[in-house]
């Protein structure tokens, strides 16, 4: 079954979302200018009369009634969702400052300084010695 | 068989993509000429039996609508 639907009417995003719910029992294929006229092919997959062929015909056009719809109310409160889902965001973030280092007390910094000490004289050690292995060969 | 896709409508990607996906059934050939992705389909698998032969055609149609469908989500 073929039929047309005028492009001006429904977008092609519109004539799409529907088609793609009639996939699941249909063979649907689209052909002609997005910007004028779609021509829909509708192929059941199961076994129809002319009759029933109709019926889905007149559901498709249905369908696409609401997909125009929905995508209408889509665009009319994008910026109300938008809205809701920043302050949702903003709510589940962490109270404390993330980038802020976290607080150690004295004993801890001790530690810290002295095994940074330590690798430091090690190093040093290590640097000591290959300069005179260095030395010794020259 | 062949089977040509409005540029307007499929997009390029889907056609790829569902090509990939049915590879193993068939040989398939993509070009691009004027306002049509053209795809020839031939060398069908030989098990595949004759009266499925139209209906492969079919349901990559439709695996190319879905996939453009998902594609323009995605975008």
């Amino acid at each position: 079954m073929e039929f047309e639907i005028n492009a001006r009417i429904y977008p092609l995003e519109c004539i799409l979302n529907t088609a793609h719910i009639f996939l699941e029992h249909f063979f649907v294929f689209l052909d002609g200018d997005p910007k004028s006229k779609i021509k829909v092919t509708l192929k059941s997959k199961e076994a129809t009369s002319p009759k029933q062929l109709a019926g889905f015909m007149g559901e498709f056009n249905n369908e696409l009634l609401n997909q125009s719809m929905r995508l209408r109310l889509v665009k009319e409160t994008k910026k109300i969702q938008e809205e809701i889902i920043s302050r949702a965001l903003a709510g589940a973030l962490p109270k404390k400052n993330l980038n802020q280092p976290p607080q150690l007390n004295e004993e801890e910094i001790d530690k810290i300084i002295e095994r940074e000490l330590r690798a430091l004289e090690e190093q040093e050690k290590t640097l000591k010695s290959s300069d005179s292995k260095d030395a010794s060969c020259a | 068989m062949r089977v040509n896709f409005h540029r307007r409508i499929y997009r390029r990607k889907a056609i790829e993509s569902t090509i990939a996906a049915f590879r193993h059934l068939a040989d398939f050939s993509f070009s691009r000429e004027g306002d049509y992705f053209r795809v020839r389909i031939g060398n069908i698998d030989a098990e595949v039996k004759e009266e499925l032969k139209e209906e492969l055609k079919d349901e990559f149609c439709n695996f190319v609508l879905a996939e453009t469908q998902y594609a323009n989500r995605l975008s």
